[in-house]
């Protein structure tokens, strides 16, 4: 691959991550599930890394977590984070599960209730003591989320065979 | 992986602790956290983007599938303007007589002006266990920590928990972290505003220890009570929905429905300053 064809792979999948924000931001936000949205950004980091591999699923966080830093506020760390997360899903799915649709969402349910068990103890360190009304607004997210791994990965697959290794493979 | 991780596991943990350390040091130096206030200043732009056309569609959306819907909600909001029209002419009559009064007794006055800064809401975070907003103003025109946010009405909306260089983030009034002194002005009594997070996803929030002998009633308008002189006092923050018993039997809660739109919010203002002249 010549540098102009990363440079355009990189701008497909920043594309494809301008979509998945766009849905969960602008879209999905208006329709909640029991009162629960979903999260689509960390399966959208998942999918890069399925995709691409470790290197790739880091850089790919970097990104993501600056965008969820800007939308939501908080510190740097959601940067460090999900390079970490990109970087782990990328060797899980390489050496470990598969780079398809099966290590993928297994890959997104490990992020995804790794995400909920630390949202849950934040609560219960601030005083929380409904374990029962937390776990169930986890496991709504967590669900409702998993939903859409399918089609985000379907787009993301679209974007590596069109213009990711698939294509120059 | 054993061999990724043996060619570069190494170089990974060096880059990483290094990191770690040099941003620790800047922090501890600046007494802020660079690269969060780097993101936040680069990512403005992007949030008005974003903010306008969200609010481009919601537009379009609201005109295509709600107009019935507005124009309804315009007459009342004519007949509201009218009786708050009518309020404020006797609330004006009052304060009057209430200045006479205050010459009588010789009654010190015990508010001054809040120095308002306006500013929009750019982003509404969609989270499940926070309930914050973004806006475009920060240390750039002196907004801080801590500072009061309010909406055209005067409404309590938040408080100030994170600031940028020109942006902010407000934790609003039923984000779970929230605390504040209340007041339920009709019986003097005061009370700890608080979130809660079973309350959040029905945007109300609580008004906890109440005193004993303290009677609210559905409709009592809950205040700021503004003592410790952290937050200002008399800020309405919404009004008693329900009265519960804590899970202890033994002490009382109120729920409370905010009286700012929070999920409607597009320009707010940051109370910078006030005084109480005591």
């Amino acid at each position: 691959m010549t540098k102009r064809n990363h440079v355009t792979q990189w701008l497909a999948y920043t594309a494809a991550l301008a979509v998945t924000l766009f849905f969960e931001q602008l879209v999905l936000s208006r329709f909640p599930l029991m009162g629960v949205f979903p999260v689509l950004l960390p399966i959208a980091l998942v999918a890069c890394a399925t995709m691409e591999g470790p290197r790739a699923g880091a850089g790919f966080g970097i990104l993501v977590g600056a965008l969820m830093t800007v939308s939501a506020g908080g510190g740097v760390w959601r940067v460090v984070v999900c390079s970490a997360t990109g970087l782990g899903a990328g060797l899980i799915t390489r050496y470990t599960l598969r780079q398809d649709l099966v290590g993928h969402l297994l890959c997104c349910l490990m992020v995804l209730l790794g995400r909920m068990l630390w949202c849950v103890c934040m609560c219960v360190l601030l005083g929380v003591t409904d374990w029962m009304r937390l776990l169930k607004m986890g496991g709504l997210e967590l669900l409702w989320s998993m939903i859409f791994a399918w089609p985000i990965y379907l787009m993301f697959r679209f974007v590596c065979r069109r213009w990711g290794w698939i294509y120059y493979a | 992986m054993k061999h990724f991780l043996r060619q570069n596991g190494i170089l990974l943990v060096v880059i990483a602790i290094l990191s770690a350390a040099l941003l620790w040091m800047a922090s501890a130096l600046l007494g802020f956290n660079p690269l969060s206030n780097l993101l936040g200043i680069a990512g403005t732009p992007f949030r008005a983007v974003i903010s306008a056309a969200a609010n481009w569609i919601e537009d379009r959306y609201d005109y295509a599938f709600r107009y019935d819907e507005l124009m309804t909600e315009n007459a009342v909001l004519k007949e509201r303007v009218a009786e708050l029209e009518k309020t404020i002419r006797q609330a004006e009559d009052a304060n009057r007589q209430n200045e006479l009064y205050r010459e009588l007794i010789g009654l010190a006055e015990k508010r001054s002006d809040f120095q308002f800064e306006d500013a929009a809401v750019t982003i509404r975070a969609s989270s499940n266990w926070s309930a914050t907003m973004t806006i475009n103003k920060g240390t750039n025109v002196d907004v801080a920590l801590g500072d009061c946010v309010v909406d055209a009405y005067g409404n309590l909306v938040g408080v100030i928990t994170e600031v940028g260089f020109n942006y902010s983030v407000v934790s609003t009034v039923v984000d779970p972290t929230t605390e504040i002194g209340g007041r339920i002005p009709r019986t003097d009594d005061n009370a700890v505003l608080q979130g809660d997070f079973t309350l959040m996803w029905e945007d109300r929030l609580k008004l906890s220890y109440l005193p004993e002998n303290a009677q609210p009633i559905s409709g009592d308008q809950i205040t700021t009570s503004g003592l410790g002189d952290i937050y200002p006092s008399g800020l309405v923050v919404g009004m008693v929905e329900s009265i519960h018993t804590e899970a202890d039997g033994l002490t009382r809660y109120a729920v409370v429905t905010p009286a700012a739109d929070l999920n409607n919010l597009r320009y707010v203002f940051v109370i910078k300053d006030f005084d109480v002249v005591s």
